[in-house]
């Protein structure tokens, strides 16, 4: 998406503007610690997920109607829920 | 498709290393996105962070076959504008800025110093402008979007981004002449 040439300055002003953006920010990286502290943290979220999740087998046992939900949760959020621990398939199936 | 299809469906299927694979590839693009709004590297790293959690969070509701880009950049935009709502930081008083932009200056007979003294006076009258217009001026001159995807990802008509870049560009012309910006004018074009 910003894969492209940059465009010509249409004057003076523009040039300034872009080259003091690419100036202060062009050659700025993140820390290389936060790689790994994201997949950290991603993990952790979708372990958290998981804890909510369960038990999927003592949800599905119910009837839709009498399905237990976690509070303020619809039955759409627990099939997102699912949807993003990789249950594709599943919430397909009990939808 | 896209060039991120594959790794976004996998992501989909719980893949972390997706994830990874997916931040190794923007992650430059979101960092200086969020360090030039927010002008606070850790701010911009928490962003960082922040914006590829919701990327995983979230992954079932982003289309696979759209590039994920802009899903990226108005994730980002938004990460950024939070932060500075919260921390109140971007109101840069204006009295003292302009004081400042228009006190005496010092003599400097070197090229290079004096361009980095007009990029550090840009740098301070693009702090100073509104949310809108710097969050514009940053896609359109950094990331050399087109008006049209910067439209796209801030959810307005591209009149409103010309509206914005417009003002933006008069505001910094002001603030380097030592005046006070204009407001931004309040309709829209279509």
């Amino acid at each position: 998406m910003n894969s492209r040439d940059p465009r010509p300055p249409r004057d003076d002003l523009e040039a300034c503007i872009r080259q003091s953006l690419r100036a202060a920010y062009g050659s700025k990286y993140p820390a290389r610690g936060v790689r790994r502290q994201l997949l950290d943290r991603a993990a952790e979220q979708r372990r958290d997920l998981r804890k909510l999740a369960l038990p999927i087998s003592e949800w599905l046992a119910h009837s839709r109607a009498a399905r237990p939900m976690e509070s303020g949760w619809s039955h759409l959020d627990y099939i997102n829920l699912l949807r993003a621990l990789g249950f594709v398939g599943v919430t397909y199936a009990i939808r | 498709m896209s060039q991120d299809t594959p790794l976004i469906q996998k992501l989909q299927a719980g893949d972390l290393e997706a994830l990874g694979a997916l931040y190794d590839q923007y992650r430059l693009t979101v960092y200086r996105t969020a360090l030039a709004v927010t002008r606070d590297p850790e701010a911009a790293e928490d962003i960082l962070q922040d914006a590829f959690l919701r990327l995983q969070a979230h992954a079932d509701q982003v289309n696979s076959e759209l590039p994920l880009a802009p899903w990226l950049y108005r994730v980002t935009v938004n990460l950024s504008y939070t932060w500075l709502t919260r921390r109140n930081r971007w109101r840069v008083p204006l009295g003292d800025f302009i004081d400042q932009l228009i006190g005496p200056a010092k003599h400097n007979p070197e090229p290079v110093a004096e361009r980095r003294d007009e990029q550090r006076l840009m740098q301070r009258a693009i702090d100073a402008l509104a949310f809108s217009q710097r969050v514009v001026i940053v896609l359109y001159y950094l990331n050399n979007l087109s008006l049209q995807e910067i439209a796209d990802i801030l959810g307005c008509p591209v009149g409103t981004v010309k509206s914005r870049l417009h003002y933006g560009r008069e505001n910094l012309r002001e603030l380097l002449n030592g005046r006070a910006p204009a407001l931004e004018v309040q309709y829209e074009f279509t």
